[in-house]
């Protein structure tokens, strides 16, 4: 199953494995310590080159969140996104997994989770990340 | 730098032009801003063109049609704000006295040209996870009711007001009166934001023609002084951690205000970027009409209402006049010249001396925003 996620994510440079898991890859700027995702090749803050590729924390907290009732490229409505404000500061934003009877409100926590997301034209699944609340 | 002078503007009245070429949509919009200004067609050094949706060259594809070929010309793209970052090009070249004389133009075919759901491009991160502008939005405004309780009914005030003004304009899409219900009610896009509180696909095209100021009085009776100019570009999302204010528009504002040397009690009129109803609010703050939180309060008021003490959006706004991208920026500075001529029929500002015009253009991943232009504009009243 691993491997099936991992040869479905849709842009490998996003991803990196950590204690056997799939998380999110972050680059962190050796001169300012600062973290930023998507990866980027050089720091925006001091202009470093030479960032090193980090595991981002999968916990959060929801920033913000909105459910969409009109069709984007990749889902149908309707569905739900949000900025999830991981542990260690970075934002992020995705789709968000919305159980019934378990409403969203800014601050809920989120676990970061690797799974299906869209299919493309091909039929062929694609995989990424995506936002779970954590109850309690 | 020297000064420069608006002399002519023009536009199409903006609609679903379903049978109109876009060439054939900026031809007329440059035809009407040149017969507005009294210049003949060989007196343009050079023209700037903006455009969002149309492909290659297409401001020469415009010129060649009004008959003006061999000019300097540039195609401009900076999202919503294209048309205004394409006047600021030609107010650069005209300020440092390489040119007297210059055309810009905006204009977009978005009901045929432009993508049904309007996002980034495609390779955009964002984009690929489902963020529209609806969406990019809806979550701005979602922290900014939660912030500083600003209602829905204080949001949606701010498209019923606009709709009333657009009722008064000639050029506006939308004539016909909304209430609060209306937009409470109306369908529901990207929760909060309804379909009444969106700004809709539209066709259309403005145009303006620039001059040295002191050669401005040779062709026109009452030219409009650009007072400021001022364009710039967004920061760093993750600078940016209270997404209620956008940094890039107060920057920029502040950036226009010192150039005109102004305040924001200074202005009599002003057209901002109401893509979504809440972004009014929100530009209120940031433009420096009230302070931060204020803005739902502002509109309450009625300040911000055409008779009021700072009148936005007389137009009708993005949300009533429509938005065809890159003729949006033109087709505001187009508006604050009627209104500082005093041409504004119905809906003219009363004495109006001093307008502003505000836009912020395109999402980006990792960016606040792509774009954003502010423009200060000064008549004799």
């Amino acid at each position: 199953m691993k491997k099936e996620l991992i040869e479905s994510l849709f842009d490998k440079d996003l991803f990196i494995e950590k204690d056997n898991e799939i998380r999110l890859r972050g680059s962190e700027c050796p001169n300012c310590s600062r973290r930023f995702f998507p990866p980027k090749a050089r720091c925006p803050e001091c202009f470093q080159s030479g960032l090193s590729s980090v595991a981002l924390d999968t916990m959060g907290t929801l920033y913000s969140y909105t459910t969409v009732y009109i069709p984007s490229r990749n889902f149908k409505p309707p569905y739900t996104v949000g900025y999830v404000e991981l542990d260690e500061g970075v934002r992020v934003f995705g789709q968000v997994r919305v159980r019934e009877g378990e409403p969203l409100t800014i601050g809920s926590s989120i676990k970061v989770v690797i799974d299906y997301l869209w299919n493309r034209s091909d039929g062929e699944g694609v995989s990424g990340y995506l936002f779970e609340p954590v109850s309690g | 730098m020297r000064e420069v002078a608006i002399i002519g503007v023009g536009s199409t009245v903006f609609g679903k032009y379903k049978d109109v070429s876009p060439e054939e949509l900026g031809r007329r919009a440059v035809e009407a801003a040149l017969e507005d200004s009294g210049v003949s067609y060989e007196k343009i050094e050079v023209a700037s063109c903006a455009n969002v949706y149309g492909g290659m060259c297409i401001g020469q594809s415009v010129m060649k049609e009004v008959g003006i070929t061999r000019v300097d010309m540039f195609n401009v793209e900076n999202a919503c704000a294209s048309g205004s970052s394409a006047f600021n090009i030609i107010y650069r070249i005209i300020a440092s006295g390489e040119c007297n004389i210059g055309l810009v133009f905006g204009l977009e075919k978005m009901t045929t040209l432009a993508p049904a759901q309007l996002a980034p491009p495609e390779t955009d991160l964002d984009a690929n996870m489902g963020l529209l502008f609806p969406a990019f939005f809806a979550l701005i405004m979602r922290r900014y009711l939660d912030r500083y309780g600003v209602t829905m009914e204080q949001v949606a005030k701010v498209a019923v007001k606009n709709r009333h003004h657009g009722c008064l304009n000639p050029y506006a899409q939308y004539k016909d009166e909304i209430g609060i219900n209306d937009v409470l009610t109306s369908r529901m896009i990207a929760d909060p934001i309804t379909l009444l509180q969106c700004c809709p696909n539209t066709d259309g095209a403005a145009a303006a023609v620039l001059c040295a100021a002191d050669l401005a009085d040779k062709y026109c009776s009452k030219p409009v002084q650009v007072a400021a100019s001022v364009v710039s570009s967004g920061d760093y999302q993750w600078r940016q951690r209270d997404i209620t204010f956008s940094e890039l528009t107060h920057r920029t504002a502040q950036r226009a205000y010192e150039m005109a040397k102004l305040t924001p009690d200074d202005i009599d009129v002003c057209e901002l970027h109401d893509a979504f109803a809440v972004n009014e609010l929100m530009h209120y703050e940031e433009l420096g009409f009230c302070p931060v939180g204020e803005g739902g309060r502002l509109v309450e008021s009625g300040a911000t209402s055409l008779g009021g003490t700072i009148p936005v959006n007389v137009s009708g706004g993005l949300l009533s006049k429509g938005h065809p991208l890159a003729a949006t920026g033109v087709a505001q500075l187009a508006e604050i010249v009627w209104q500082l001529r005093g041409e504004a029929g119905d809906r003219q500002v009363k004495g109006a001396k001093v307008g502003l015009a505000h836009v912020l253009g395109g999402a980006v991943t990792g960016l606040e925003s792509g774009s954003c232009t502010v423009h200060i504009l000064t008549g004799s009243g």
